[in-house]
């Protein structure tokens, strides 16, 4: 059984076994935009992800008026 | 990953310090390094009055909650911009700071600009030449205003904003790409109040990753806005700082050493001072007293002068500013 990442509305599928930033990076994200949650813990991008788990991703990045100047 | 200060399992590795801490040691380490960058920046000192900009977001947020943890006197300023977004975006990220400033018992200013101006920023926007491809420059120009005008009314010592190092390294890149020396020579952790009315502004948090300030506020825990604004989509600062994440992945430091460059090469004067670019071309808008480079009315006064008159108001229409 795969292992799940949500980031909003999109999911992705993650290999057990490998590490959380592998698998933040093989869904195409970058490992210092996001920070990821199990069950409810923040957990560090070394972890392994297990069969079955379903790691939250929470988006970090802000942005708009900072623009120029700011 | 073991917490370095207890061995406890860690909740955050911060790559760039080699530095990995618990959730109890986190929630300690930020405070101290505010602490310590608010001395070694000179911003601002206990008995000073302390206004944040607060936005519902993570990062005011967490910096109103750490100034008051570190026993800063510190009021909150909260701009209501009148954005929906089809997701209610204003008026969930006022609710948001005033659910935070009532649970910890501290003063929370509100400021509605279509109240005081007569149209919310997309109204505005789309308005104006200056918005109507970018709303975010009336949004920037607006809270820039109000920021000074209630810092200054108010008689606060500063304006406090929580600005984080993702923040701060991607206006210096967009401003060194663009050779901005003007802007450039005004970027810092502190920019100087000017005789001509221009409040003291300070950004604690300058020295944090973005995704440490979300940790902060994760980790209180800190209800905030999660959702963007709903016109950042696209925004060349959001561009700018994945540019330089994209980076830091390969890298880790490079943003940190990337901003701290900077300020080095400005201490050396490899850049004008801000004395020198700024405030000796200012004086009074013809309107509302507010510092401005441009002859007779400020960029502010000629934006909402024109969304007023294409918008059927007068400036007598909408309540005194």
């Amino acid at each position: 059984m795969a292992a799940r990442l949500t980031l909003r509305d999109r999911e992705f599928e993650a290999r057990p076994g490998s590490t959380v930033r592998d698998a933040i990076l093989q869904a195409g994200l970058q490992p210092d935009s996001v920070l990821a949650i199990r069950k409810g813990e923040l957990i560090t991008e070394d972890e392994i992800l297990r069969e079955g788990d379903d790691i939250k991703l929470v988006a970090v990045i802000s942005g708009g008026s900072i623009g120029a100047g700011s | 990953m073991k917490c370095r200060k207890c061995g406890d399992k860690a909740a955050i590795n911060m790559r760039q310090h080699k530095l990995a801490l618990c959730r109890e040691h986190f929630l300690e380490w930020i405070p101290e390094q505010t602490e310590r960058f608010i001395e070694k920046y000179q911003m601002f000192r206990k008995s000073d009055r302390i206004l944040v900009a607060v936005s519902g977001g993570k990062d005011s947020l967490s910096l109103w909650d750490v100034l008051h943890r570190l026993g800063y006197d510190a009021d909150g300023l909260y701009i209501g911009l009148g954005i929906d977004g089809g997701v209610g975006y204003s008026a969930e990220s006022q609710r948001k700071a005033e659910q935070f400033a009532a649970e910890h018992e501290l003063r929370l200013i509100v400021v509605d600009v279509a109240e005081v101006e007569g149209a919310t920023i997309p109204e505005a926007a789309s308005l104006t030449r200056r918005g109507r491809d970018k709303p975010c420059s009336v949004c920037g120009l607006t809270k820039r205003h109000v920021m000074n005008r209630v810092a200054r009314d108010g008689g606060y010592d500063v304006l406090a904003t929580g600005h984080n190092l993702d923040d701060e390294a991607a206006v210096l890149f967009g401003n060194t790409l663009s050779w901005s020396v003007g802007y450039l020579a005004r970027q810092g952790p502190v920019l100087e109040a000017s005789a001509q009315g221009l409040a003291r502004k300070a950004k604690p948090f300058c020295r944090f990753y973005e995704r440490e300030t979300a940790a902060y506020a994760l980790l209180r825990p800190i209800e905030y806005i999660y959702d963007e604004c709903p016109h950042a989509v696209g925004a060349k600062s959001i561009y700018y700082k994945e540019v330089l994440n994209r980076m830091e992945a390969e890298r880790p430091g490079l943003k940190l050493s990337f901003y701290l460059s900077f300020l080095e090469a400005k201490a050396q004067g490899v850049l004008p001072s801000q004395g020198e670019t700024g405030a000796a071309g200012l004086h009074p808008c013809e309107t509302c007293g507010q510092p401005t480079s441009a002859p007779g009315q400020c960029a502010f006064c000629r934006t909402w002068d024109q969304v007023r008159a294409r918008h059927g108001l007068t400036a007598e229409r909408a309540s005194p500013r």
